[in-house]
């Protein structure tokens, strides 16, 4: 099988040759302190342990251009529309025709960045404007919907736009919206004004015939779980979080084949040893690959406090856990 | 019964109902330090205990903690320094190497409605600069937030920097990749999973 084809037999809990092998985006500065550590110059990670490569589309879901200060009332909303133009060339990679005649032969996964979740789109970059739209929340209801549905016609129309010229393996949504302990807003509240606004993005999606579509959360957001699958999701990858709190067994046992899941691997095992690093993959790992529709992975981007040696250790484990 | 109203306007995110009662009671002759501690920071203790039994978020915790800040400006002048920060002072920071300021700035919120003055050192804060304000400020704890699991040596050497210095200051840490073990194996005083827990947490830290 190549990478692609690994990919989705997986999602669709087939029978793939191995599970798929991403990685975890290695800094530079990761590298540099590991050539001090015995990563030989000139080497290539990907060539050193089994990789899948997985190639993220990335459309530019911002408004254009920036604007100075965000809207806060419902007549400011026009403006802000205006700055979120699907059909604006610059939304598109650069060199796109000829990313698409690669694409189109390609072996390697691909997946579409869909949507830079609630706080992003509402334009939260700082503690003013967080506070900002949390009182928006409570005393303006309406314009948090009116300005979540520009941001839904706007991403679902250029996610068509997409999906007319490529076909791709899964489609994205990063939601940074947990806390330490729960998600920053309730169950209710984010079924009310973010996943109503997801539906029309959802619905090009199933249009398009993606069958893959990932929630990419941060910290601790499992009380949304429920409210995403629901709201037609099928995929979770967690980052950076609590490990207790989102252990993808407690996940899998509660939620089953109904979502599938990347990641899963506390990074911080990678961190503290060898010992944590077997623990970890040992316990975690095979109870979900033999459930499958999982990918694994550590939870988060591989930085400069984790050893190099360590890193060896935690891909050759992991290859011999899961080849078996 | 008035207190209870304060309560109730305080839990309904009234900020205008709220002045209304504090200016109302402070007509009447009630002392400055009961409309505070009956009613504000009863609410808030009421909005702490509601957030940890799940019934609250942060945006029902920001807007009571708006409405008793407003109710609080009019006591202000009523009361001093003392009696408006009972709980002393708290230095507030991300550690060194770390930008993420959302749940650090809602354990500050929680803190200042609790009656602790407040310290906020900001993000990326070198442990130098923890001790240093604390002294300034004559603060009783320290309390420190991380996000990424690469900026917990930060906080553990923050911890032990504080423990060496030997000002008696308290130690409280918190944040996503933060657990109670890794407190526990630092020898932080205390570690909180949110924002209602720091303020039981720090009550009982600086009664000690």
């Amino acid at each position: 099988m190549n990478s692609r084809e690994r990919f989705r037999e997986t999602m669709a809990y087939g029978k793939p040759d191995r599970v798929p092998y991403f990685e975890e985006g290695i800094r530079d500065e990761v590298l540099s302190r590991w050539r001090t550590q015995g990563l030989a110059p000139g080497a290539d990670l990907s060539r050193m342990f089994p990789s899948d490569r997985r190639e993220e589309l990335l459309v530019d879901l911002e408004p254009l251009p920036r604007p100075r200060k965000w809207p806060t009332a419902s007549p400011e909303l026009d403006a802000h529309r205006r700055r979120l133009d699907p059909d604006d060339p610059r939304r598109l990679p650069e060199r796109w025709a000829e990313s698409l005649r690669l694409w189109r032969e390609r072996d390697h996964m691909l997946m579409l960045r869909v949507h830079r979740g609630f706080f992003l789109s509402m334009g939260v970059a700082d503690w003013s404007r967080f506070g900002e739209v949390i009182r928006l929340l409570v005393t303006d209801p309406p314009f948090v919907r009116a300005a979540m549905a520009i941001q839904a016609d706007f991403a679902s129309r250029l996610a068509d736009r997409v999906l007319r010229e490529v076909e791709i393996d899964a489609a994205v949504f990063t939601e940074p919206i947990g806390g330490n302990d729960r998600p920053l807003v309730s169950p209710r509240m984010y079924e009310d004004f973010v996943l109503a606004s997801y539906e029309p993005v959802l619905a090009v999606l199933r249009r398009h015939r993606v069958e893959t579509i990932v929630f990419r959360t941060f910290a601790n957001s499992r009380l949304l779980i429920p409210s995403v699958l629901k709201a037609g999701f099928n995929c979770l990858w967690a980052c950076e979080v609590n490990i207790d709190a989102m252990d993808y067994r407690d996940i899998r046992r509660e939620f089953g084949r109904d979502l599938r899941l990347i990641g899963g691997i506390d990074l911080d095992a990678l961190r503290r040893g060898k010992e944590a690093i077997r623990r970890e993959i040992e316990e975690k790992v095979p109870p979900l690959l033999a459930e499958g529709g999982y990918v694994p992975l550590a939870d988060g981007r591989v930085r400069e406090d984790v050893p190099f040696e360590n890193y060896v250790y935690y891909r050759q484990l992991l290859e011999q856990v899961t080849r078996g | 019964m008035a207190m209870k109203d304060i309560v109730a306007a305080v839990l309904a995110f009234d900020k205008a109902r709220t002045v209304r009662l504090v200016e109302a009671e402070l007509d009447r002759g009630a002392a400055a330090t009961a409309i505070l501690r009956d009613g504000l920071i009863a609410a808030m203790d009421e909005v702490g205990r509601r957030y940890s039994e799940g019934l609250f978020f942060v945006p029902e915790m920001l807007m009571a903690a708006e409405a008793m800040t407003a109710g609080l400006g009019l006591l202000r002048p009523h009361l001093s320094v003392p009696e408006v920060t009972p709980g002393g002072t708290v230095v507030i920071g991300t550690v060194k190497g770390d930008q993420h300021d959302i749940g650090k700035n809602l354990v500050a919120t929680m803190l200042e409605c609790a009656g602790f003055k407040v310290i906020n050192v900001g993000v990326d804060v070198a442990p130098k600069r923890f001790l240093a304000m604390a002294k300034r400020h004559d603060a009783r704890i320290i309390a420190m937030s991380a996000l990424l699991t690469t900026t917990l040596p930060a906080m553990e050497a923050t911890v032990a920097r504080v423990k060496r210095d030997g000002g008696g200051f308290k130690t409280l840490v918190g944040g996503a990749p933060v657990t109670q073990a890794f407190a526990d194996q630092i020898g932080a005083d205390g570690y909180s999973p949110d924002a209602a827990g720091a303020v039981t947490l720090a009550r009982s830290l600086a009664s000690r």
